[in-house]
């Protein structure tokens, strides 16, 4: 395996990884409570 | 520290670090940036100890003496949140960026400009978080942050601005940590040489790989929390305001899903330092690889999942408290199994006692009596009694002090002289370890009894029954942080070579891995020639 192809595999699972990151952070938020009821509420 | 000497192995385009400061603030090196978050955790930690001891300085006498309520509840929620973000897990990271790439035989980090970035972020949430403990010192300032370091609302939605530098610096911090834990797991997974089978990687390496997993689950949870926080003091939502609908205890559960797995974050890669000083120590291999292994994983599974032992006093279902009663009661098991690990690994060893192996078996001796308090705070009725009180303080310094601290302390000083080239004073070593192992026993035994005969935490002043001990404490705690003077010394002299003798490339005799089959100091680019390894994971000459 080229120095390339490495690079290029490590990219390619640092993003995955940072999707998952970014996902558990809008799917905690989504998980805990609906965004729209509290909204509602205050309304 | 490190030097522009090449290793026999380099090629003739090889070059050294750039000159003066763009060496550092375009390291892409990562014994450089491995240093640089050391140096910076060092920093943070003596700002959190004076912190600390202004804390103590006000507690050693009833009444109040130096500082005023709000400023102390200031100074306390900035002492946990300087040592936790600021000194723990980058000195975490730096020995993680320091060793992995040498121990797996990696030339370096997978994504070297992120690794830049990752330690780069860091001194600008440090200045957030300094402005966020100083800017209510000035006209228009807001008052001062006086919620502690779990930011419960509602007391954080009415504090000043403050506390919304606050939030900013734990975003920093989290883009910082999520950043980190990326790159270790590529590397862990892409850069490994040839041979290195996840099996025969050292267990410093796998206490990481556990470790950035855990990060990338939890941080994000927390940058939600404080972004919905965020979201509630400034842009009209209710998400923590009961009187909009909101639900303050929401914020409780989403800081304690991130705030307990963190304390393992802070564990567990000293548990991977511990797995490689005790063997290099008792010069016998590490006791129940695979269990150690397992037991880390089983650990970091268990601690996402028992929150909620926080918040027993909220008023949570019965069900879910025996829930979270008997999932916390269970983690003694992985732990009690490491610990067993390590003295199965000393018995009958060839011990010796330099000081990286005094700071472990201490470390093994008084982390069994943080986890015995962690037990019964576990257990909900008696949790009633003791929450909040100085019983709690007491334990969770029983735990992070000696299995966290302590630990990086004697990985620091294992692998000092790998970094430095030269051996350390064993003798000053020696006056750190017994001044801080008395300092810091005398400082938080004592607590125990505070706490159980009633004294709260996080507060000012107290009853004048609790003035005995309170004194003990505050002297053992001065005693405790002028020991790390001693360390502070210790390392500027090794690093100069001041009254140190040169070390060899195995700096330890019983010392086993890749990072000992390259000189000392280390040089700037190391393993540019994957090395190899037998069946055995020996590395073949």
């Amino acid at each position: 395996m080229t120095s390339e192809d490495t690079s290029k595999k490590n990219k390619r699972l640092a993003f995955w990884l940072g999707l998952l990151a970014i996902m558990i952070a809008v799917l905690s938020y989504r998980f805990w409570q609906n965004l729209s009821l509290i909204v509602d509420a205050q309304s | 520290m490190s030097t522009t000497t090449m290793n026999a192995t380099h090629s003739h385009d090889d070059h050294g670090p750039l000159k003066g400061w763009r060496r550092w603030l375009y390291s892409t090196n990562h014994k450089d940036i491995g240093t640089m978050y050391l140096i910076f955790a060092l920093i943070m930690l003596f700002l959190g100890g004076a912190s600390a001891m202004a804390i103590r300085a006000e507690l050693m006498y009833p009444g109040l003496q130096l500082l005023d309520p709000d400023l102390y509840n200031n100074i306390v929620t900035n002492h946990a949140l300087v040592m936790i973000f600021g000194a723990v897990m980058p000195a975490a990271a730096g020995l993680a960026n320091w060793m992995i790439p040498l121990m797996i035989g990696a030339p370096d980090m997978a994504l070297p400009r992120m690794n830049n970035l990752s330690f780069w972020i860091l001194p600008a949430a440090a200045l957030m978080l300094i402005l966020s403990f100083v800017v209510p010192f000035f006209p228009g300032g807001g008052s001062q942050i006086n919620t502690g370091w779990t930011l419960y609302p509602p007391l954080s939605l009415k504090v000043g601005m403050s506390m919304d530098f606050l939030i900013f610096t734990i975003h920093l911090l989290g883009v910082s940590s999520v950043l980190a834990s990326i790159n270790i797991i590529v590397t862990i997974f892409n850069m490994r040489a040839p041979g290195m089978t996840v099996w025969k990687m050292p267990m410093f390496v796998w206490a990481w790989l556990v470790t950035a997993f855990l990060l990338i689950l939890i941080v994000p949870v927390l940058a939600g929390g404080v972004t919905m926080l965020l979201f509630d003091r400034h842009f009209g939502t209710s998400f923590f305001d009961a009187a909009g609908g909101g639900d303050p205890v929401l914020f409780q559960h989403l800081f304690w899903f991130f705030g307990h797995p963190e304390v393992y974050v802070l564990l567990l890669p000293s548990i991977g330092v511990l797995s490689q000083v005790i063997p290099a120590f008792s010069r016998k291999p590490l006791f129940g690889w695979n269990s150690m292994i397992g037991a880390m994983i089983f650990l970091a599974s268990l601690g996402m999942v028992v929150w909620a032992h926080h918040q027993y006093t909220i008023g949570m279902s019965s069900a879910a408290v025996n829930y979270f009663m008997i999932g916390t009661i269970l983690i003694s098991i992985p732990v009690g199994l490491m610990k067993f690990n390590f003295i199965a690994t000393m018995w009958r060893g060839s011990m010796t006692f330099e000081t990286p192996m005094l700071f472990a078996i201490s470390i093994v001796i008084m982390f069994v009596f943080g986890g015995l308090t962690g037990v019964m705070l576990a257990i909900v009725p008696a949790d009633m009694q003791y929450h909040d009180s100085m019983f709690v303080v007491a334990h969770f310094h029983y735990v992070l002090l000696p299995g966290a601290v302590m630990a990086l302390f004697a990985g620091v000083l294992y692998w000092l002289p790998k970094w430095t080239g030269n051996m350390y004073n064993e003798k000053l070593g020696k006056w750190f370890f017994w001044t801080s192992l008395i300092g810091f026993n005398g400082t938080f035994f004592v607590q125990h009894f505070l706490g159980l005969a009633g004294m709260p935490r996080r507060i000012v002043d107290y009853s004048i029954q609790f003035a005995e001990f309170n004194f003990i404490s505050s002297i053992s705690a001065f005693v405790y942080g002028l020991s790390h003077l001693i360390f502070l010394y210790l390392v500027i002299t090794t690093i100069k070579g001041i009254g140190t003798t040169k070390a060899k490339p195995r700096s330890w005799e019983g010392a086993q891995g890749l990072e000992w089959e390259v000189e000392s100091p280390a040089p700037f680019h190391t393993w540019e020639k994957a090395p190899k390894i037998d069946k055995e994971g020996h590395y073949v000459k």
